[in-house]
């Protein structure tokens, strides 16, 4: 008799490496909800709660606006599965119907952050900053500048809300005062996405 | 010679039919929490650090307290499973863990030179955060907002206590309006 040796693919519930297409899903019977993409870990499935996250800043010179505007971050600091759309969309945008939308799962919690800082040379001064979903505000925050001489003034601000397939969610700031610039670099101004959960809503 | 196939392993209790509240099981080969509760999903488990995630707000017209005091929050959203306590609409804790907590408040002002005080607290007793935010202009919005990490007991009660000098009113518009709580669990600890 022979004693047989398990490998541990006797357990594997998972679908092939991914070879073609975008983004696809995978919620196995533990419900526990797995992606992969062509060239992204080798197409291998790994579980959304690992790595859907995504964080992006400013780098280049920038003067901030009067008017609320959409923040153009231009530089991914880790966006392994592409979530990031860059200019002139600037935003998150979730991933596509399958792995978080559809009849199963038609929505999931995700957490969004944002801040930047104004190199402000005038006062009294203060800037806003917001998340958008779909083009409308879900969160809103100032920071006020009241010192009499020159300095930073920085803003945040955070959202924990559901989202569905190709939602899309974006950052705006502005400035009370014009043509004063925006601190870029990666310390110092970021965006960042990450998945939370599934709603099973 | 047959062939022998194996089920998928599946520790998980049977859905909840029956009682009031949310159960909890810990999968032994996984360490995973899992929550059930009957009604909700026809009483079928769920991860608990999928679905345990907690947001309420203030729609209604409503000025901060000018001592010390709990918020009233007056609506839970997508509170599918009941976090949401008692007539403040505070969160309940039916798991032990780590708990990340953040609340924002944002109020009109009429006068120069005041400021928000707020405390993320446990059981109205625990203080976990501690954030003072001040303005100098006579007209607009002042924004104030805290966060923590909080290790939760079963039972536990998380609510914001605030205050500010004047009372002044609560910005309400919005979809979600701004005022709000926001509770996700995080792990056993």
């Amino acid at each position: 008799m022979t004693i047989q040796a398990y490998t541990g693919a006797e357990l594997n519930i998972l679908p092939p490496p991914v070879t073609t297409g975008g983004i696809q899903s995978f919620l196995d019977l533990y419900r526990e909800l797995w992606i992969a993409k062509p060239g992204v870990n080798g197409g291998n499935w790994r579980k959304a709660r690992d790595v859907l996250h995504a964080s992006v800043y400013r780098n280049a010179a920038l003067v901030a606006p009067t008017a609320n505007s959409v923040f153009p971050a231009d530089t991914v600091i880790r966006d392994p599965y592409g979530i990031w759309v860059g200019s002139p969309t600037y935003a998150f945008v979730l991933p596509v119907a399958g792995s978080v939308s559809g009849a199963v799962y038609p929505a999931s919690w995700w957490r969004f952050a944002f801040h930047w800082v104004l190199q402000s040379a005038t006062s009294p001064n203060y800037v806003g900053c917001q998340i958008f979903q779909n083009g409308s505000g879900v969160t809103q925050d100032n920071m006020i500048m009241n010192q009499t001489s020159a300095g930073n003034c920085s803003a945040r601000t955070q959202y924990m809300g559901l989202g569905s397939a190709n939602d899309t969610f974006q950052a705006y700031y502005s400035s009370s005062v014009a043509s004063l610039n925006v601190y870029t670099g990666p310390s110092i101004n970021t965006f960042s996405c990450a998945f939370m959960g599934l709603f099973f809503g | 010679m047959t062939i022998q196939t194996y089920a998928l392993i599946d520790n998980l209790p049977p859905p909840v039919t029956s009682g009031s509240g949310i159960q909890s099981f810990t999968d032994a080969m996984t360490g995973e929490v899992w929550i059930a509760k009957n009604g909700v999903y026809g009483g079928a488990w769920r991860k608990a650090r999928d679905v345990v995630h907690f947001h309420t707000y203030r729609a209604a017209a409503y000025n901060l307290p000018t001592a010390s005091a709990v918020i009233v929050f007056d609506t839970p959203w997508h509170d599918t499973w009941g976090f949401s306590a008692g007539s403040n609409y505070q969160f309940t804790a039916w798991i032990p863990g780590f708990y990340r907590v953040f609340s924002y408040l944002e109020v009109s002002v009429a006068a120069a030179g005041t400021y928000i005080q707020m405390n993320l607290m446990q059981n109205n007793a625990t203080n976990w955060s501690s954030d003072n935010y001040f303005t100098s202009r006579a007209s607009g919005g002042l924004c104030a907002r805290t966060q923590a990490l909080m290790y939760l007991s079963i039972g536990d009660l998380v609510n914001l206590h605030a205050y500010q000098p004047q009372g002044y009113p609560c910005i309400v518009s919005g979809s979600p309006p701004p005022c709000h709580l926001e509770v996700s669990y995080l792990g056993t600890g």
